[in-house]
């Protein structure tokens, strides 16, 4: 036998040869100290690349896939439902108390009636008091603007008339900067 | 094997703890099949979800009478492939031919270039291997893995890649060859 091609004896090393080939291939392995020394450096080589270290996954793996796989309903759907059970449950209880006689009815109108009224009250006048504030925030800024006109008024009346074309183009430029500048943000992909 | 076509088919009939069996049977060796081919962890995780998730969605068109890893690394296969083109990462076919440096390595009598293995321990070896790895190209780095990494048959390989166990036996040892050449060019 001559003396066997690489993929030989790979395939003898991996067990792919029949009875006879692999004889024959022994017998050649025992005179030929070269190819005797080609096949355990194969060997060793085949052993390497079967024996790379595994690549471990993250623990909970399977959870994310069966999360994925089988998505959650949305909770939006769930809160209809909840709430329409909560206040059928307290009208419920309203409705045993008041058989049971613990609650007398004209007085438990009365008493809500009440703390209806006193809690719209509370949030009217609240509301009256926001308000206030905002008209008041307007005046303060509305007189600042005044100022800021005149101040522009007596500046222009003051330059020569390109600075008012300058300060212009000048501001549109900025504009457009800012605005290119944020352009991803207003852009979506 | 059987126990695999027992839970797809309680996965079939609704029953999602058959599924998440199969998921827990298989997601170990399919991320390290992955990993190493995309050779990036976070893609390999979000590749190992996404073939769970196609097998998942098509579980209906898996026949009995194949066997569901070679199935489910077909889809796996196909998953990455498509990664790659969108990369632009050629992927060459199978069915070309193993080309003259992979029948000359073949012919080869005695090889004396397999030197890159004696001058090294086993775990260095095995690192350097995981390196060259990197640079093999797609293809064979796949053929590779499925082989020595997967474990696979080389009829295994032949019916995940659809093509013949002879072809497929020849580029697994064409990726070896590159792959210890590799290894020599750059110590």
């Amino acid at each position: 036998m001559k003396c066997p091609t690489p993929d030989l004896l790979e395939d003898y090393a991996e067990g792919f040869l029949s009875g006879t080939e692999a004889r024959e291939l022994e017998a050649h392995l025992g005179r030929c100290a070269a190819c005797r020394q080609a096949f355990e450096a194969r060997k060793r080589w085949l052993e390497a690349c079967g024996s790379l270290p595994a690549l471990m996954l993250p623990p909970g793996f399977a959870q994310r896939v069966m999360a994925a796989a089988f998505p959650r309903p949305r909770r939006r759907r769930r809160l209809l439902p909840a709430l329409a059970a909560g206040l059928a449950s307290l009208s419920l209880i309203a409705v045993l108390l008041i058989a049971a006689g613990v609650c007398n009815l004209p007085d438990l109108m009365t008493g809500s009636g009440r703390m209806l009224w006193r809690g719209l009250h509370v949030s009217a006048s609240l509301g009256a008091k926001v308000v206030a504030g905002l008209m008041a925030m307007l005046k303060a800024a509305a007189q600042i603007l005044r100022l800021v006109w005149g101040a522009i008024e007596i500046l222009t009346a003051a330059a020569p008339p390109q600075v008012p074309v300058l300060a212009l183009a000048s501001l549109l430029v900025l504009a457009g900067i800012f605005v290119f500048g944020f352009r991803k943000s207003f852009i979506r992909r | 094997m059987s126990e695999d076509r027992e839970l797809v088919k309680h996965a079939l009939q609704g029953d999602r703890n058959a599924f998440e069996m199969l998921v827990l049977r298989h997601q170990q060796p399919l991320f390290n099949y992955l990993g190493r081919l995309v050779g990036e962890r976070e893609t390999a995780l979000d590749f190992t979800q996404e073939v769970f998730l196609r097998a998942f969605a098509k579980l209906e068109s898996f026949r009995p009478e194949y066997k569901f890893t070679t199935w489910l690394y077909r889809i796996a296969s196909n998953c990455v492939i498509d990664h790659w083109r969108k990369k632009n990462i050629p992927c060459l076919s199978l069915d070309r031919s193993s080309g003259p440096d992979g029948e000359d390595a073949q012919r080869q009598a005695v090889d004396p270039s397999l030197s890159v293995v004696a001058g090294l321990e086993q775990a260095e070896l095995r690192e350097r291997i995981e390196r060259g790895l990197e640079r093999l190209p797609p293809e064979l780095r796949e053929l590779f893995v499925l082989r020595h990494v997967s474990g696979f048959s080389y009829d295994e390989i032949a019916a995940i890649k659809g093509q013949p166990s002879g072809t497929v036996k020849s580029r697994v040892f064409q990726a070896k060859e590159t792959l210890r050449r590799m290894m020599e060019e750059t110590p």
